[in-house]
């Protein structure tokens, strides 16, 4: 017996940061990987994957989306932007993330706000104006008078610095747990 | 991008650059084969890859709209000549719906909102104002902040009031002049109180948002995000008309586009296109010429000063009501002309200080002026008759708020006007700015939208059309997805549609949903499935019909179409005149997605023609309230038809 529909739905709506973010790791465009995501999910609900469990689901529901992800990248008539081998390789890591809880993904999140909070007001700043406001490096840019090239280096390094205080976070609650 | 040799500390944030680019698409050929040789070579720059490629999305749909409003703070701080992007955009809907304000956050992309607040009390969605949502707690902090703010104010103002006007403007002028720490009584408590406001940023409200018609904005970051609003806030507008209300009473419609700063709360600063301030007499302080004089040197130097006569700074000229009706318009040049409808205004250049005397008139009712630099500085003149004849492109009204639709049971509104969507009280991101055409849609398939036309049902009319030239649709789908939970619609034994549409030829879908439930679950509703003009439902494929020939399909005439669906029971009204009645199961099951313009997901019986508006109600409209519908949209798309308004929220 697969699993109902409507559950189906649910699974899918409850992955969708983890797909998405895949999506958008293979399509390299946000907008697109809003397009493939909504690809998928119509093609979810029109086959009804006939799956016994959820774990099922989501290696169903991530072989969907490299397969929308990389039709629309050829659609776009552009070559793959990552090897299919490194997508092989890839795979693992996303399986990591789909074999997460959702209380560990919840407590990710926490982290990650956190972590928002202890980066500096610039850092947090990029970070919103081009994640959360969809704003091109160019225009970031443009408006703070910066190269394009200090803005992508600037974001990287509120990357890194966003890193290295979940990965101490997590080290202090693997300490605290034990 | 210079590649830092694997094992520096450096290459952390080198790769991390390269996958910060490959998800702009912002990698080039060189860097492409970078990435992937990294990610081939080293597992750990895989694990980082996926962590930054979850991370972007937890930011841009989750973490960063919490720290938005306070970035915006800090930044400006940093830069205060840059123009910090706001919070998300939250959009008024329109004067359409009245009274009855509802907020829409309008966002581009996967980017998460604040919830918005409707006034029918919503059961899901926490209100923008609650302590819930991510910027309630504050608003809630400032709002207080701003009671006692006004209560000190108030007990200032008796002070102000019997320390004559010229003490506070010296004062602070003084004190503009000399940076320094603030005197005694009310100027040092004004200093004091600046010095502490500056330090907190914490900014009074000043006015609130009373009306938006088609706003359109030049920059995004400029968007109002709620309705009350601070002092130095500042608007951009690239079309439209918004409304400004006072705390004082005093209003101000701003024209697109146009770029306003409310710098106080009697005033602002017009930096480019067209106002029209209407101030009550009586608003103001009276004050002498001497101390008008100070006044301006002190706006000249400090904008924000607060002042009592409602002032509209420009980069020419100061416009001081003198109780009155003004229309104000700065071009590109910053030149101002200064028109007067009613009452009295003085226009006085702002410049040199030693031409402050000859550079200010006082304007009477139908008289104008233009401020305008040359050589010299400033110059004031008056204006021609023909000049004058500018003055009727001002706008001095809001156009009439047409009747609110009844929001409770309101499941589902399509509004193309104001781009906004509406699911259960909340708003939900379906139509967003994107691109040259300004649009962007979800869709059943890919490769064919249907169009979004700016003028599908006229001037300022749009609507969605569909050609069927392949199978499309519309669907909601995604709606649910990115609103966290699965929105069923849960129609079950009562609900009501409307539509306005255009319609040519038969069988041609509304909308339809095909999720299959505990009980009959797909539904369709559409036009000439069992016969010509016919408006039919089916409820698990049994279709109904309904009186023939009352819908035009001609794929010209707009009209509304409707239904009423209470316990098995059908009603059918094109443009409110009933057509028909049909009786079908005593309740369906019809759980997301729908689809619009198309019958099922595989693309049958497409719609050929447009709709301009869709609503859907979990509940059986009374007449009173289909009435109120009714009268709503024959009053927007100008349709006739046998609707009688009734009082009800109009």
């Amino acid at each position: 017996m697969g699993l109902e529909p409507a559950k189906i739905v649910q699974e899918l709506i409850a992955e969708r940061d983890r797909l998405f973010s895949y999506i958008w790791a293979i399509v390299g465009d946000i907008h697109l990987a809003e397009d493939v995501f909504q690809e998928v999910s119509l093609l979810v609900v029109e086959k009804n994957p006939n799956v016994d469990d959820v774990s099922q689901l989501r290696v169903w529901f991530r072989r969907a989306a490299r397969l929308k992800a990389l039709e629309a990248v050829r659609r776009k008539k552009r070559g793959p932007l990552l090897n299919e081998s490194v997508l092989d390789k890839l795979e693992e890591c996303w399986s990591d993330y789909d074999a997460a809880p959702d209380s560990e993904l919840n407590e990710l999140l926490d982290m990650l706000r956190d972590c928002m909070r202890l980066l500096t007001p610039y850092s947090r700043r990029l970070l919103v104006m081009h994640y959360t406001h969809g704003l091109r490096s160019s225009e970031i840019a443009r408006r703070l008078k910066l190269k394009v090239e200090t803005v992508y280096q600037a974001i990287a390094r509120a990357h890194r610095s966003l890193s290295e205080c979940i990965k101490a976070k997590l080290a202090a609650k693997e300490r605290a747990d034990e | 991008m210079n590649k830092p040799p694997a094992n520096a500390p450096e290459h952390d944030e080198f790769f991390a650059e390269l996958v910060v680019r490959h998800l702009a698409g912002d990698l080039d050929d060189a860097g492409r084969e970078q990435l992937n040789a990294l990610l081939e070579k080293y597992p750990e720059k895989r694990r980082a890859f996926v962590e930054i490629c979850f991370r972007a999305r937890l930011i841009a749909a989750k973490v960063g709209v919490e720290f938005a409003g306070e970035a915006e703070k800090e930044f400006s701080e940093v830069m205060p000549d840059i123009t910090p992007p706001s919070m998300p955009p939250i959009v008024q809907t329109s004067p359409q719906i009245g009274e009855k304000l509802v907020w829409n956050i309008d966002l581009p992309g996967e980017k998460p909102r604040p919830k918005v607040v409707i006034e029918t009390s919503p059961p899901r969605p926490i209100p923008w104002y609650s302590v819930n949502s991510p910027i309630g707690l504050r608003l809630i902090a400032h709002s207080i902040s701003a009671i006692l703010l006004l209560i000190g104010l108030g007990i200032a103002s008796v002070v102000y009031v019997n320390h004559n006007y010229e003490i506070a403007g010296q004062a602070a002028t003084s004190e503009e002049d000399s940076g320094g720490g603030g005197g005694g009584g009310f100027s040092g408590a004004l200093a004091t109180a600046e010095k502490a406001k500056a330090k907190k940023e914490e900014t009074p409200f000043v006015g609130h948002i009373s009306g938006m018609v088609d706003c359109r904005w030049a920059d995004p970051a400029l968007k109002p995000i709620a309705p009350p609003i601070r002092q130095g806030t500042k608007f951009a507008l690239e079309s439209g008309l918004m409304e400004i209300t006072y705390t004082t009473g005093a209003k101000v419609i701003l024209q697109g586009p146009c770029t306003y700063e409310v710098e106080s709360p009697s005033g602002g600063y017009l930096a480019l296109g067209k106002l029209t301030a209407k101030v009550a007499s009586g608003q103001g302080l009276a004050t002498s010429a001497k101390s008008q004089a100070n006044l301006k040197s002190a706006i000249s130097k400090s904008p924000n000063l607060q002042i009592s006569k409602f002032t509209v700074r420009t980069p020419t000229a100061l416009i001081i009501d003198l109780g009155t009706e003004f229309g104000v318009e700065v071009d590109e040049s910053g030149a101002t002309a200064s028109y007067v409808f009613n009452g009295m205004v003085k226009i006085a250049t702002l410049g040199n200080e030693s031409q402050v005397k000859e550079n200010e008139l006082i304007l009477r009712a139908s008289q104008s002026a233009r401020a305008e630099r040359d050589e010299g500085g400033v110059r004031l003149r008056l204006l021609t008759d023909s000049e004058e004849k500018l003055a009727a492109q001002f706008v001095r009204r809001m156009p009439k708020a047409l009747p609110a639709v009844p929001l409770a049971g309101l499941a589902l509104w399509l509004d193309l006007s104001p781009r906004q969507m509406i699911l259960d009280g909340r708003e939900v991101r379906w139509v967003v700015d994107r691109g040259p055409e300004g649009r962007r849609l979800y869709t059943h398939y890919i490769e064919a939208r249907p169009q979004y036309d700016a003028a599908a049902f006229g001037r300022d009319l749009p609507g969605l059309r569909f050609t069927n030239t392949g199978k499309r649709g519309l669907s909601n789908l995604q709606l649910m997805a990115v609103e966290g939970e699965p929105e069923p619609l849960n129609l079950t034994d009562r609900f009501h549609f409307f539509a306005v549409a255009k319609v040519t030829g038969q069988k041609q879908t509304i909308l339809s949903s095909n999720m299959q439930g505990p009980g009959p679950g797909a539904i369709a509703w559409g036009v000439g499935f069992r016969g010509p003009g016919t408006l039919d439902f089916h409820d698990n494929h049994n279709w109904l019909g309904s009186e023939p020939n009352r819908v035009a399909s001609d794929g010209d005439t707009a009209q509304i179409l409707e239904t009423r669906f209470e316990r098995g029971r059908y009603e059918f009204f094109v443009n409110g005149v009933s057509a028909g009645t049909a009786q079908g199961a005593a309740s369906i099951e019809v759980l997301a997605p729908f689809y619009f313009g198309i019958h099922g997901m595989m693309g049958d019986d497409p719609l050929v023609g447009a709709l301009g508006e869709v609503l859907i109600y979990r509940t059986a409209l009374s007449n009173d309230d289909r009435n109120v519908v009714g009268a709503y949209l024959q009053t927007k798309f100008g349709l006739s038809g046998e609707y009688r308004p009734t009082d009800k929220g109009g």
